[in-house]
This record gives structure tokens, C-alpha cells and sequence, in this order.
């Protein structure tokens, strides 16, 4: 039952901070490269050592469930192979992502899944149901995770991206580009070709920051909806798509489908940096994710200790700083910009320069009064 | 076994389907009709019913499979003919060319489509360097994108049951028409269309019931008026875990679909579906 040393988890830290330091400045392809070539090196240092370490016991592989793809990838790295490295135990990684299933298999008190990180909307709701375990604070490390992780009851933020605006470069090759909701809005001064998220989170928000709602989420809550609908009246018929995921986000972007695209930032910064899209960023006025999406242990699962050794590595720095290069979304631990240098820090949400302009959403309130607003909102559309 | 009656014999016979037809289709749908049930009893089918939402998308699904349908069956029918008039070898390489496009996964045909209609699409393209137009054209993300590639995908589906009832028309009563004096077009429009429409009707239902189900092809090509029944249905259950909504939903897109089927039968006759002449 003893957890493994605190000494383990160090050396595994060091050797992602080893990475992150020799790699500084090196792409996202050549550095998950590189990366790969240290997960290969670790568990033959990891089957040393749990050799003679036999006397710990092991408390068995876990299950986690997550997106696939290079969502996937950087989950094993950043994450679940320090863990594997730490305990000598393999994991079960489960695609596709489907929170309807973890809630189903906690109503048949038959919870598969022992530890997961989800979205803001799917983590506010696990919350209201109260699916997570109790978290053990003698196992994680407290003092390594910065306050905001901290936010919610036996839970830890986990990574972070902001929902904005890029514009085509071509376009608006100068100075004189969009730079606010109010100028996305602005179609006589800014005419050009746009694409909207098909759902009402950070869109309602979008339209009433540009109807000069100002940036506080005091005020911003509860959303006045007939104002917000008003404002989106102005801007409908000059939408060209309606996007539903962020993959088309991306094709629209490369492909210059789109002048003025609403895009997360993560996405944004793969299709920039990676495939040479030519959109630049609009920070200011981001609605931003802040610290909604949250790892958590799951109650009734087959194995909590492991679940807990891993909820100990995922809100350091380190491994965010890791995930934060692989996938270009924000580390919640701020503490991991001291591994992540100019050329990456500056492109992501959480980034302080980024996250001060940027608007918080509340998902709280939104997972209270999704449902009737995605009605109104589809039927606003499809009128 | 000589002492089971041939009715008891049929029955054990007949078992294993109607065990796994039973538990794996019957079972789950009257699941699914309880679900709907489950928050507040008519709760949900009445969300359906009064929210204006999934009224228009109903009618947006309907819309959208019906005009494939059409489509699909205007262009369908002269490749099905054909191949009933090709032999051997050729017949062979068309159906073919017919067949390979179907075993291609329909999320990237659609996706195709994306690649060749876009703005800077290969269409677009061609046109401008040809000098043909000077501004792209719009053609993505509107009833003619989604039309287009859901045509494209249930082409093969409708082409193949056509082929399959023209087969089975005695291409005899073509050579008695024209012994009696009628012009090819007249020996067709007399004897062979009348003779396929038990064919037509077959493959149009086909067709027109998986196109109701579509998803993906709306949601990558179209705009907000062509969302189906089904995106609506995955958002409600995936994204809100609204089950029952949800299932309400489903359940009276099945509803809707067997009354489509009834009438169906009602107007044209189901055995003419499975191949009967409508005669029996």
C-alpha cells in the first residue's frame, strides 16, 4: 500500500527536464521525437529498478480514457509513462473519449476507468454528479501544483486553451487586422469570409463583448441571452460555416476557405506553426478556459492507489510543460513556463500576457443552463 | 426428428434469428422507447414535439434525403441500364468501376469533396486559370455540397439494386415491341420503364432510408439548414447526455420512418420491394 518514494517521482522529473531543456526551441515534431527516444531509454531503467525495489507493492495497471491521435501521444508521454517509469505498471489507455460512458458505467456501479482529465463542460457536470474520488493528499504532492490548480473539491486542473479569433494574413497582411470581437462583428470595415463555432459556450460571450459588454465575469453572468441573440442576428448571414469540431477548424484555415475564422487556440497554433497556415492570433478578448478542465480519480474504480500516483504527476510542471509542446494547449501549473521558452510560451492561452487580456468562461453557469440555450441557439441557426 | 411436425422443425430452424433479431434489435429499440419515458413520462417526446428545433430538423432530413433520393435515382438509372446492356468483359469492368468507389469509407468522400469544391478548391482552380470566372465560386457548405456528395456516396446502393430487378426483365418483350412496329424510345418507354418501376421503387426506398440516417456528410459539407435528424441526436446524447431527449428523439425518427414504410407499401405494394411482380 506504501507509495513508492518521493525520490522516484524525482528522477522521473528530471528526466523530463532534461528533455524539455536540450530540446528548447526545436519544433513540435522534432521535439516528440526526441521525447519518443526517452520513453524507450526509461523503461529499462524503470525494470532495474523495480527489480530491486520487489518489496514495494504494486497496485496493478490503470485505466484512463482519452482522446486518440496525437492527443494520445502526448498523454502517454507527458503523463502516463512517467507513471508506468514510476510504478512499473503498464496502463490502458481508452478511445474513444465518451464522458456519456463513464457517467453510464457509475450508474451500473461498474466504473471501468480509474483516473481521467476531461473538458470544462464534462468536468463541471462530473462535479454536480459527484463521480471523483477522494483525492489523498498524502500520496500527491501539493506544494508542486500552483493555487489556481486547486480550485475544485478532489480535483486538479489540467490544461487550458482559450477560444479566439485568427485572421488571414493575406488579407490583412499590416497592422490594421481585427483585433476584437467588435471588429469581427464589423463587416463594412472588415469584409471577408467567416466561420463560427456551432455551439452557444463562448459564442453568446463573443457577441456580447463585441455589444461592448465589458470584460467581467461578474457582469458577464447571468448572460443576458435576448441581447447576446440580438447581436448575433448582426453577423449570421455573413457567416460562411458553422463548425462542430476542431479538425474543420483546421482544414478551413490551411485550405484559406476562411478570412476570419473562430478557432481554439491550440488548433490555431498547430495550423500556424506546423502546416504554415498564414493567420495571425488575436489574443485580446480570447474567451478563455482558465481552470475548468480537471483531472480527477473516479469512485468504485478497480484501482485507486495507481489512479492517485498518477493525479501526483499530472498537474506538475514538467509534464504539463511536455504536454504544453506537444500539443499547444496552456499548462494550468504556471510554473511550467520556466521549461518552455520563447518560441512556445508566448502561443499559448495560459501564457500571462495572453490569459490578462483574455475573457474567463464560466462553465459552471453554462453546465447549468446548457441544455435550453443549445435549443434556442440551433433553433436561432436553423431559422 | 422424423416425428417433429415440419412446423416445429421450422420453428427450431427459424430460432437462432429470430433469438438474435430479438435481443440484439427488438430488445434495445423498446430500451430506447423506455428511456424516452424516464424523465417525467411524455416529458421528452413533448420537447420534441414543441421545441421548433427538431420540427425543422426533421423536415431538414426528410428535404435532404428525398432530393438525394431523386438524384440519385436520375442518374442511376441510365448507368443501370446500361450495364444490363453491356456483356461480359465490359459488364464486368463497369460494375467494377461501380463497386470500388462503395468500399471507400464515406467519411473521406466527403472529405474529398471539401478538397475539390473549396474556395481554393480544384474546381475553383481550374476555372480561373481557364479564365472561366474571375471570383471563386461558393459551392461548399450549402444544400447543393451535401446533395452532391450524398449522391455520390448512395449512387453505388442505388445502382446496384436497379441492375439487380432490370435483370429479371425479359429482354424478349423489348424485340417483340419493335417487331410490332414500336421505335426503340417507344419499345422503352412502353415496356421496359413500366416493368423496372417495381425496381425504382425498391432502390429509391433504399436509398432514401439510409440517406435519412446520414451525419457525418451534412455536418462536414453543409450549413445549420441542412443539419439532420441524426447530428442532433449525437449532440443531445454525447455532448448535453440529455438520454432522454435523445431517445425520444430516435425513437420517433423510427416512428416516422416505419410510416414512411407503410404508406409506402400502402401505395406501391411491399413484395414488389423484394423482388415480386406485383401480381401475387
Amino acid at each position: 500500500m506504501t507509495y513508492r518514494d518521493k525520490d522516484e517521482v524525482e528522477r522521473s522529473l528530471d528526466i523530463l527536464r532534461n528533455v524539455l531543456h536540450e530540446t528548447r526551441g526545436m519544433d513540435r515534431r522534432g521535439f516528440l521525437k526526441v521525447l519518443g527516444k526517452a520513453a524507450v531509454a526509461t523503461p529499462l531503467v524503470a525494470g532495474v529498478h523495480s527489480m530491486a525495489m520487489s518489496t514495494a507493492r504494486a497496485s496493478g495497471p490503470i485505466t484512463t480514457m482519452g482522446y486518440g491521435g496525437s492527443w494520445q501521444d502526448a498523454m502517454q508521454k507527458a503523463y502516463l509513462d512517467p507513471w508506468s517509469e514510476k510504478t512499473g505498471e503498464s496502463y490502458n489507455y481508452v478511445t474513444p473519449m465518451q464522458f456519456a460512458r463513464v457517467i453510464a458505467m457509475d450508474q451500473a456501479k461498474r466504473q471501468q476507468i480509474d483516473v481521467m482529465e476531461a473538458g470544462a463542460l464534462e468536468s463541471m457536470r462530473m462535479l454536480k454528479l459527484g463521480l471523483n474520488a477522494e483525492m489523498d493528499w498524502n500520496v500527491i504532492d501539493k506544494s508542486a501544483l500552483t493555487p489556481n490548480q486547486l480550485k475544485y473539491p478532489n480535483a486538479i486542473s489540467s490544461i487550458t486553451l482559450s477560444t479566439l479569433m485568427v485572421y488571414s494574413k493575406a488579407k490583412w497582411p499590416g497592422d490594421d487586422h481585427p483585433k476584437s470581437w467588435a471588429d469581427f462583428w464589423d463587416v463594412e470595415k472588415f469584409p471577408g469570409r467567416r466561420a463560427m463555432f456551432r455551439r452557444p459556450y463562448s459564442t453568446l460571450e463573443a457577441a456580447l463583448i463585441a455589444d461592448g459588454m465589458p470584460l467581467d465575469p461578474e457582469k458577464m453572468y447571468p448572460l443576458d441571452l435576448d441581447r447576446a441573440f440580438a447581436k448575433l442576428d448582426e453577423i449570421k448571414p455573413h457567416v460562411n460555416f458553422w463548425w462542430n469540431s476542431g479538425s474543420e477548424t483546421q482544414q478551413l484555415i490551411q485550405d484559406n476557405e476562411v478570412d476570419l475564422c473562430v478557432i481554439w487556440s491550440g488548433r490555431a497554433v498547430q495550423s500556424i506553426k506546423d502546416n504554415g497556415a498564414n493567420f495571425g492570433i488575436v489574443w485580446n478578448q480570447a474567451t478563455y478556459n482558465s481552470d475548468y478542465e480537471l483531472w480527477f480519480a473516479l469512485r468504485n474504480s478497480p484501482n485507486p492507489e495507481g489512479a492517485m500516483q498518477l493525479l501526483d504527476i499530472v498537474g506538475r510542471a514538467e509534464p504539463q510543460a511536455v504536454f504544453a509542446r506537444a500539443t499547444y494547449y496552456g499548462p494550468t501549473n504556471l510554473k511550467a513556463y520556466d521549461y518552455l521558452d520563447d518560441s512556445i510560451g508566448p502561443f499559448l492561452p495560459s501564457y500571462p500576457d495572453n490569459s490578462k487580456l483574455a475573457f474567463p468562461i464560466n462553465y459552471q453557469w453554462w453546465s447549468e443552463h446548457q441544455a435550453e440555450i443549445f435549443e434556442r441557439f440551433e433553433a436561432w441557426l436553423q431559422s | 426428428m422424423r416425428h417433429l411436425t415440419r412446423n416445429t422443425t421450422g420453428a427450431l430452424l427459424m430460432a437462432p434469428c429470430l433469438i438474435w433479431i430479438g435481443f440484439f434489435f427488438i430488445l434495445p429499440i423498446v430500451l430506447l422507447a423506455i428511456n424516452g419515458f424516464r424523465e417525467g413520462g411524455l416529458a421528452s417526446y413533448e420537447t420534441v414535439f414543441t421545441s421548433p428545433v427538431y420540427s425543422k430538423v426533421l423536415g431538414n432530413t426528410l428535404r435532404v434525403a428525398v432530393v438525394t433520393t431523386v438524384c440519385t435515382l436520375l442518374l442511376g438509372y441510365p448507368i443501370a441500364y446500361m450495364l444490363t446492356v453491356l456483356s461480359g468483359w465490359w459488364r464486368a469492368v463497369a460494375l467494377v468501376m461501380v463497386i470500388v468507389p462503395y468500399w471507400l469509407d464515406y467519411i473521406v468522400r466527403s472529405y474529398a469533396w471539401l478538397v475539390l469544391l473549396g474556395r481554393e478548391g480544384l474546381i475553383n482552380r481550374l476555372l480561373i486559370s481557364l479564365g472561366i470566372i474571375e471570383q471563386p465560386i461558393a459551392m461548399l457548405y450549402n444544400l447543393f455540397s451535401v446533395t452532391l456528395a450524398m449522391t455520390q456516396i448512395l449512387l453505388p446502393l442505388m445502382i446496384l439494386t436497379l441492375f439487380g430487378a432490370m435483370l429479371r426483365i425479359d429482354r424478349r418483350l423489348l424485340d417483340a415491341a419493335a417487331i410490332h412496329g414500336a421505335s426503340r424510345t417507344r419499345a422503352f418507354l412502353t415496356v421496359f420503364l413500366p416493368l423496372s418501376m417495381p425496381g425504382i421503387y425498391g432502390a429509391s426506398l433504399l436509398v432514401f432510408v439510409v440517406a435519412m440516417g446520414f451525419y457525418v456528410t451534412p455536418a462536414l459539407l453543409g450549413s445549420p439548414s441542412e443539419t439532420m435528424i441524426s447530428q442532433t441526436i449525437m449532440i443531445l446524447a454525447t455532448e448535453l447526455l440529455n438520454w432522454s431527449v435523445a431517445s425520444a428523439a430516435g425513437v420517433i425518427l423510427l416512428v416516422f420512418s416505419v410510416a414512411i414504410l407503410v404508406v409506402y407499401n400502402l401505395v406501391f405494394g411491399m413484395d414488389r420491394l423484394f423482388g415480386g411482380d406485383g401480381k401475387s
